[in-house]
């Protein structure tokens, strides 16, 4: 079983118990409590406050059991029904003499603990523990307050057997709580390691896709370089170096925490051609928005083309609008190659322009939102 | 001026690197400009023989820190038509020295490109507009800007990217005379926002009189 399932059954599981402790506390009410107060209304001393306090148990009674079939918390009500439940308990054992409160007819003392728990179940264990328990000690306290306490083993007596029907019910709830609890803790620790392994899965795919680019643009480069087949005297081989170092040089910025990511890694894909003693103009021109990797990326691949085989000097300009941006290039290369011209998948269009050794080469990228 | 005469030119620059290229420059073109003078403050515009000069060409750095828009205002209000050559490029910079009635601003990366032809734009009362000072009218925020058309927008970014009104007339379909119009009416424009200056005045007189503008566009 799933762990959210173990928890939606702890809660069918809690649900059941509260409605068993109401069908007890209802039950015990009216078929045990209600025939003793009619049966002898002269043994109270106090009628009134018997007809009072029973009353007190059965709104308790109404007010818990709605909460209880509605399956919600007893809410904001519940420190006022616990002291309901202890009052009902107060007026009903002073209301008979107290060589009565033994006696049969005093039908409260089975009731309380109940009605506890009814109100208390969904609480809290200690808090249900510590209601019960000053109920209790209350109670014997009583007995020997009012000159009984030569009953005081009568009482323990039927303590026993009362705590001995509740007690179970509060161990049952505390097994069912812990259970929910760590259901839910398993959950989140399965959530946790569903998304820890997500992203190392990301990272891994991301490594090995930028290994299988560099695998098969600037290893076979390295290669020829180290086995000496590479024509170093070749402009065009050249410029396939150049090209590779600067992808490299990009790929390190790109991990760069800057302000504008994009004129970033415009500048390292730069870097190389000024130190061929080319004479390189970057500028901006208004503000645009930041593209995402893959567009920044196929706006700066004509850019780091461009440089390779430029000759003597390249103008960049990053042309900014509200909805796109414009990388435009001009050099005086002439050795350029074929460069990939229109629309690609990452919304970037490129359009190139060629007037005598000057070449214009315009990438567009444009927000899709 | 005499058409017969050369242009002649003061430099008002603090660095003699600058002077001296920019005298190679004069020297080389075709007709040739003529430097009259040369010196690190704007006296030497004032006196004999740079009081002279058809053309001032500027540095607005002439310290370290403080631009020198007083010194640039008192050459303006005098008549005299101004290029500021300088290093900043600075969009607000620009535009304040447009305000104060500079006849056109060009940073020093577009000297080789464009300061000959400034120079023989200036003596002719004829705008002229540097890639920097397109970029800076196309990025105009202020209230109170002239506006130009989206049109005319493009054509001025597209100036500020390849500096070549031949690519920019071909990228957008327009004939290169059409491109140049739509880059002097908005530099006109800009002149008659700015301050009342004599040299403001010539330029916009001129381009009524070429036809460039219409007393109405202003």
């Amino acid at each position: 079983m799933t762990e959210p399932g173990r928890a939606v059954v702890a809660g069918n599981l809690m649900r059941a118990l509260r409605l068993t402790t109401l069908t007890v506390a209802a039950a015990l009410l009216l078929v045990f409590a209600l025939p003793l107060l009619v049966a002898d209304p002269g043994l109270y001393r106090s009628l009134g406050q018997q007809v009072v306090a029973f009353a007190l148990l059965v709104a308790v009674a109404v007010v818990a059991g709605v909460a209880v079939v509605r399956d919600r918390p007893v809410g904001r009500v519940r420190w006022a029904l616990v002291a309901a439940v202890f009052a009902a308990s107060a007026l009903a054992t002073t209301g008979v003499a107290p060589a009565d409160l033994m006696a049969e007819g005093e039908w409260s003392y089975g009731l309380i603990g109940w009605f506890l728990l009814l109100v208390l179940i969904d609480h809290g264990t200690t808090a249900t523990l510590v209601a019960l328990g000053v109920f209790t000690a209350g109670s014997f306290a009583q007995l020997v307050a009012v000159g009984q306490g030569h009953e005081v083993a009568d009482l323990v007596v039927v303590t026993t057997a009362v705590l001995g029907c509740e007690l179970p019910v509060l161990a049952i709830a505390m097994a069912l709580r812990r259970i929910a609890g760590t259901a839910a803790d398993a959950a989140v620790r399965e959530e946790r390691t569903r998304t820890e392994d997500a992203i190392a899965e990301r990272l891994h795919a991301d490594r090995r896709d930028r290994y299988a680019e560099l695998a098969s643009t600037t290893v076979p480069l390295l290669r020829a370089l180290t086995d000496g087949t590479a024509d170093l005297t070749d402009p065009l081989v050249r410029a396939d170096y150049a090209v590779a170092a600067s992808r490299l040089r990009r790929l390190f910025a790109e991990h760069d925490e800057v302000h504008d990511p994009l004129v970033h890694e415009l500048r390292a894909c730069l870097d190389l051609a000024e130190r061929t003693g080319v004479v390189v103009y970057l500028g901006t021109c208004g503000d645009h928005p930041t593209p995402p990797l893959a567009a920044r990326r196929a706006l700066t691949e004509p850019a780091l083309r461009a440089m390779a085989t430029a000759d003597t000097r390249a103008r960049i300009t990053v042309l900014g609008s509200p909805g796109g941006v414009t990388v435009s290039i001009l050099t005086d290369g002439v050795g350029e190659q074929g460069e990939p011209l229109g629309d690609n998948d990452v919304g970037v269009t490129v359009t190139r322009l060629a007037d005598g050794p000057d070449v214009w080469v315009e990438a567009t990228w444009t927000a899709t939102s | 001026m005499d058409r017969d005469e050369l242009t002649s030119v003061v430099v008002v620059d603090d660095h003699p690197a600058i002077v001296a290229g920019l005298e190679a420059w004069c020297a080389a073109a075709d007709p040739p400009l003529r430097v009259l003078a040369a010196g690190p403050t704007p006296a030497v515009a004032w006196t004999p023989p740079g009081a002279d000069a058809d053309v001032v060409v500027f540095d607005l750095q002439l310290t370290e820190q403080v631009p020198a828009y007083p010194e640039l205002r008192r050459l303006v209000d005098s008549g005299r038509q101004v290029i500021v050559y300088t290093m900043r490029e600075d969009r607000d910079t620009i535009l304040r020295c447009l305000d104060l009635g500079a006849f056109a601003y060009l940073s020093k990366t577009e000297g080789p490109r464009h300061l000959v032809h400034a120079i023989r734009a200036a003596s002719e009362d004829l705008p002229y507009t540097p890639p920097s000072m397109a970029r800076a009218i196309s990025t105009d925020t202020r209230p109170d800007r002239p506006r130009p058309t989206a049109r005319e927008i493009d054509v001025l970014v597209s100036w500020f990217a390849c500096e070549s009104k031949e690519m920019v007339a071909r990228k957008l379909g327009l004939s290169v005379r059409t491109v140049s119009s739509y880059i002097d009416r908005v530099r006109i424009r800009y002149a008659s926002a700015g301050r009342p200056a004599s040299t403001k005045a010539a330029l916009v007189a001129r381009a009524i009189q070429d036809g460039l503008v219409s007393l109405d566009d202003l």
